[in-house]
This record gives structure tokens, C-alpha cells and sequence, in this order.
């Protein structure tokens, strides 16, 4: 008769276990969903930062002649980030470093365009470009708000996934760690900017974050 | 050594951003729709202003808010204004369709922060158009009241036709209320037909003109025209009194300026 009780105790205990499992699993699934969302949003405004960038190219190309170099990069930034297959990236952390890489060189890129093209009046004085230079702004301004919200989302499912008991059986059943956007390296120094001319004090420099 | 000591002091640095970061606090959800927390312009002015907002919330639907502040209290202004507007919940939560207009009168800089729902309607560029080409002169020129009214005009003419607030449900008296009403006074004056018919024949078919006492009794009934409290759900923000945010979120866009 012991050994029916100590089993009574064994079948308690597992289905306890196993409620909490279940339900830290279901809360698991609605977190993970999250995240996907939230990298929907930044692959969004990633992509459109990179369908600004022909306009913005066309239109600084016409004035800035010399900065041929500076235009260049940016053009070859644009087309190695269309190269970084964008798949399931949250749960591959080598390829979410190497799409974070592709795009944070696009938007080194970009600022140093952005900076170099304060020197060309005629350029500042258009307003087809002060447009685009804003859409781009506010582009980047988005992109950074999403990638926030995106690395609250990772950080509340990969909480989650490392709670017992799910962390027994999380990688079991294919519920990875989510990956997280890292500051660029380099980016707690301020980019040294060199100016030639006598440069006028500009009213609206690109906000970077 | 020095790598040592370069690597602590990044250590330190990072330790303290990230205290900075958790030590600042949002400001509370602001009372009204014109906030000038800097004493920028009179009272009867700030009263105007709020009430040209408040009325165009309800009309429309679309919240616009503005916010003066005496200094900026964040190292970064995009990073506050959005998560200050989305703190809020300005707009409406099923259309998004808030704007907030932040000025730092110490730092000289302003935003408009739109919300996801009117990024169509007030696009990056025009809010940009606005700032630069409506709000900076005045400010320059020390005329705060017009600049943040031709601020306001700004957001108010770009945004007036992209939602409508939806009607309020008329005040008729519920029908399921009246049903019952109605069965009820029925079942009553069957209950008392049949009782006088119980009395005895004397009565006769006289006994239906007393019907007309018994619809006067329940005359009271007609207190369910009170119903019409039944109209004042709506969305949040509407009546007379201040600004309460409706659940509207904020993707960062919007434009920056300065003065």
C-alpha cells in the first residue's frame, strides 16, 4: 500500500510541474510572438531607410561632385545590406551580428554623407533634399525606437525562457534565445569631423543616436 | 596598467548610463491639451489655445497636445519625446491617431511627435515645414503665443480630415428595457381584467375604460427616457473636462527643430 502512495505523491507532483510547464510554455509562445512582431517593425524601417537612399544619392550626386568617395560608400553600404539574407534572424545570432553590422556601416555611412553635404549651400538650399534629409532623420528616428522596443520584447521572452521550469526544456523544444541589437562599437565617441572651409554653424545637423 | 585603467573607466561609464537610464522618470500624463509648464504665455491665452485642442479632439477624435517645458529633461530629445507621448497614450488606441507638440524653451529645440496613425497625414516633411517655417520665425522673434498657435494651425490644418470622430450613440431609450416594459404593463392588465371579470359581470366592458388608470400608473415608466445616460460612453477625453489619453502609440515619428 506505501508504494501507491508514495505513487499518488509522484502523480501530484508531475501534474503540478506539468501545469506550470504548460503554462510557462503558452506564455513562452505569446512572448516569442511578440518578438517576431517587434522585428517585423525594424525590418520595416530598415527597409525604408534603404528605399530613401537612390533619391538621396540622385539628388546629392547633381551637386556634390566631389564627393564622389562619400557617395560610394554609402552605395556599396546600401547593397551589402540587401546581400544579408533576412530569415529568422532573432534566433541566429550570427546572422542578426551580421545584419546589425550591414546596417549600422549604412548608417555610419549615411551620417558622414549627411555631415560632408553641410558644405554645399545650393544642396541645403533645395527642397527636394531638405525633404529627403528629413525623411531620412525620421527614419533613423524610427529605426532607433524599434530596435528598442524589439530588445524589450527579446528581453521579456528571454527572461521568461530561463525561469524553471522551462529553462529544463526550452532548447529542447526549439525555443531559442532571442538575439539583442549591441551598441556599434565605437559608437561612445563621437565621430571626428573634419572641416576644411570656414564652416557656418549648421541650424539642423542630423540628430544621430 | 593603462588598459586596466581604461577599462574601468568604461566599465564606470557604462554603470552609470545605465543608472542614468533607470533613474530618469517621465513626466506625469499631462490635464489639459495646452501645457505650458515654462510660463511662456498668459492664462487667457493658455485657456484659448486648450480649448481650440480640446475641441478639435472632439470633433475629430485626433489628440493633439502640446507640451512646453522650461528645459529639455533628457540628454536626448527624440528618445524623450517618443517614449513621453507613448507614456501618455495620447490619440485613440484603435487608430493611433495622437500628435504631441514638444517645446524646451532653454534648450531652444522643439518636436512634433506624431503618432502612428498620422504619419500619413502629417508626414515627417511637413511637420519639419511646419517648425521651420511657421513656429522658428515667431520664436525668434519673441512672439511665443503666435508660434505655438501657427504650430498648432499647422498640425490641426494637416490632420483635420483624416479621421472623424465616430457619432454618439443617439439617446433612445434602450429596446430591451421597453420590451419588458411593454410585456410587463400587458401581463398587468390581463392580471386585472381577469380579476374584474372575477368581480362580476356589472362592470362589463366598462371595466377596460379603467385601462387608462392603469397607463397613467405606470406613466413612470416613461423615467426610462433617462436611458439616454446610455449615450455618454464614447471615447475617453471627450466631454468638457481635460486631456486624458486615449491609447494612442508613437513609432518615433514626427520632426526636430530649434530656434
Amino acid at each position: 500500500m506505501k508504494w501507491l502512495g508514495c505513487l499518488g505523491v509522484l502523480v501530484v507532483v508531475a501534474l503540478i510541474v506539468g501545469g506550470i510547464a504548460i503554462g510557462g510554455y503558452n506564455r513562452l509562445v505569446g512572448l516569442g510572438q511578440g518578438v517576431d512582431a517587434q522585428w517585423a517593425q525594424v525590418e520595416n524601417q530598415y527597409q525604408r531607410r534603404a528605399d530613401l537612399i537612390p533619391n538621396l544619392v540622385e539628388s546629392v550626386k547633381g551637386a556634390a561632385t566631389f564627393e564622389k568617395s562619400t557617395l560610394e560608400e554609402v552605395t556599396r553600404a546600401r547593397a551589402s545590406v540587401g546581400q544579408v539574407n533576412v530569415g529568422n534572424l532573432p534566433n541566429d545570432p550570427a546572422a542578426f551580428a551580421r545584419f546589425q553590422a550591414a546596417q549600422d556601416a549604412l548608417s555610419s555611412a549615411l551620417s558622414r554623407l549627411m555631415v560632408v553635404v553641410e558644405r554645399y549651400p545650393e544642396l541645403k538650399a533645395n527642397q527636394n533634399f531638405r525633404d529627403l534629409q528629413v525623411a531620412l532623420e525620421g527614419t533613423e528616428n524610427r529605426v532607433a525606437v524599434e530596435r528598442n522596443r524589439y530588445n524589450e520584447a527579446a528581453q521579456a521572452y528571454n527572461t521568461a525562457r530561463l525561469r524553471f521550469p522551462i529553462v529544463l526544456f526550452a532548447n529542447l523544444i526549439g525555443m531559442k534565445e532571442k538575439a539583442y541589437f549591441k551598441a556599434a562599437a565605437g559608437s561612445e565617441q563621437p565621430p571626428s569631423v573634419k572641416f576644411e572651409f570656414g564652416a557656418s554653424p549648421s541650424p539642423t545637423p542630423a540628430e544621430q543616436r | 596598467m593603462r588598459a586596466c585603467l581604461s577599462a574601468l573607466v568604461v566599465c564606470l561609464r557604462f554603470g552609470f548610463g545605465v543608472a542614468g537610464l533607470e533613474a530618469e522618470t517621465l513626466p506625469p500624463p499631462p490635464e489639459a491639451y495646452f501645457n505650458d509648464y515654462a510660463g511662456l504665455v498668459s492664462a487667457s491665452d493658455a485657456q484659448r489655445l486648450d480649448v481650440k485642442l480640446r475641441r478639435f479632439a472632439e470633433e475629430t477624435s485626433t489628440q493633439v497636445v502640446v507640451a512646453v517645458y522650461p528645459s529639455l529633461p533628457s540628454p536626448s530629445l527624440e528618445d524623450f519625446t517618443v517614449r513621453a507621448a507613448q507614456e501618455w497614450r495620447v490619440g485613440r488606441q484603435d487608430w493611433d491617431n495622437g500628435a504631441v507638440f514638444f517645446v524646451f524653451v532653454g534648450d531652444r529645440k522643439m518636436r512634433i511627435e506624431t503618432g502612428y496613425g498620422l504619419e500619413g497625414a502629417l508626414p515627417d516633411q511637413l511637420a519639419a515645414r511646419i517648425l521651420d517655417e511657421q513656429v522658428r520665425p515667431r520664436f525668434r522673434a519673441g512672439d511665443w503665443v503666435g508660434g505655438l498657435e501657427a504650430g498648432i494651425d499647422g498640425i490641426l490644418a494637416a490632420t483635420r480630415g483624416e479621421y472623424k470622430a465616430p457619432p454618439k450613440p443617439k439617446p433612445q431609450p434602450p429596446i430591451v428595457p421597453l420590451l419588458i416594459i411593454v410585456v410587463f404593463v400587458l401581463v398587468m392588465l390581463w392580471l386585472a381584467r381577469s380579476s374584474r371579470a372575477n368581480l362580476g359581470r356589472t362592470y362589463g366592458s366598462r371595466g377596460w375604460n379603467r385601462r387608462g388608470g392603469y397607463w397613467g400608473g405606470w406613466g413612470g415608466g416613461s423615467s426610462w427616457g433617462g436611458g439616454s445616460s446610455w449615450g455618454g460612453g464614447g471615447w475617453s477625453g471627450g466631454g468638457g473636462g481635460g486631456f486624458s489619453g486615449g491609447g494612442g502609440s508613437f513609432g518615433g515619428g514626427g520632426a526636430s527643430s530649434s530656434w
